[in-house]
C-alpha cells in the first residue's frame, strides 16, 4: 500500500516540524499540522470513492429511496469534518472552540435526520390510523 | 496534492523564526512582530486554499 507509507510519512514528517516550531513559531507549527491533516484528508477520500459507489450501488439494487440515503451521507460527512475540525481545534490549545464545533455538528447531523425521523412517525401515524 | 508544501511551510516557519530571533535581540520587537505576521498570512494563504478543496471534495462525495 503505497498510500499507507505515504500517509504514516506525512504525519510523521510534519510531527517532527510541527514539535521543531511549536516553541518558536507556534501558528505555523500549527499551520504545518493543519496542512497535514489536510493531505491526509486527501488521501483518505480517495479510498472513500469506491466505498460511497459502492453504498450508491446497493441502494440501486435494493430500490431504497435516495431521499432516504442522503441525510445518512450527509451526517457521515458532517461527522468526518467536525471530527477533524475538533482535533485541529484541541491542538491549538482552544477545547472551547472545538467543543462548540462538535456540538453544532451535532445539532446539524440531527436537523439533518428530520426527514428520516418524520417519515418514521408518518409510517407510525399511517399503521395506526389503519389499525384503529 | 503536493507533499512538499508540508517542507515550503516548514522552512518559512524556520527561517521566521530565525529574522524573529535576530530581530528580537537586536532591539526591533515590532518588525519581528510583523514578520512572523506576514509570513502567517503567507502560509495561511497556502495552507487555506487546499483545506477549501478538501472541504469541497467532501461536499461532493457527501452530497451536501
Amino acid at each position: 500500500m503505497e498510500e499507507l507509507g505515504k500517509m504514516i510519512s506525512i504525519a510523521l514528517v510534519a510531527a517532527v516540524f510541527g514539535s521543531l516550531l511549536a516553541t518558536t513559531e507556534k501558528p505555523i507549527s500549527l499551520l504545518v499540522v493543519l496542512f497535514a491533516v489536510t493531505a491526509i484528508g486527501w488521501i483518505g477520500a480517495r479510498f472513500l470513492i469506491p466505498v460511497l459507489e459502492t453504498i450508491e450501488m446497493l441502494r440501486d439494487l435494493s430500490g431504497i429511496s435516495s431521499s432516504l440515503t442522503a441525510p445518512l451521507l450527509k451526517i457521515a460527512g458532517i461527522g468526518i469534518l467536525t471530527h477533524l475540525a475538533n482535533g485541529v481545534c484541541a491542538d491549538s490549545g482552544y477545547h472551547s472552540l472545538g467543543n462548540v464545533v462538535r456540538q453544532t455538528g451535532l445539532i446539524m447531523s440531527v436537523y439533518m435526520s428530520l426527514p428520516l425521523v418524520q417519515a418514521v412517525l408518518e409510517l407510525m401515524k399511517k399503521t395506526i390510523g389503519d389499525a384503529a | 496534492m503536493e507533499i512538499d508544501l508540508i517542507f515550503k511551510i516548514a522552512a518559512v516557519g524556520i527561517v521566521v523564526s530565525i529574522l524573529n530571533q535576530v530581530l528580537v535581540r537586536s532591539g526591533r520587537e515590532e518588525q519581528a512582530t510583523m514578520t512572523t505576521l506576514a509570513a502567517l498570512v503567507v502560509v495561511l494563504m497556502l495552507v487555506v486554499q487546499k483545506i477549501a478543496d478538501l472541504f469541497q471534495l467532501v461536499e461532493q462525495l457527501f452530497k451536501f
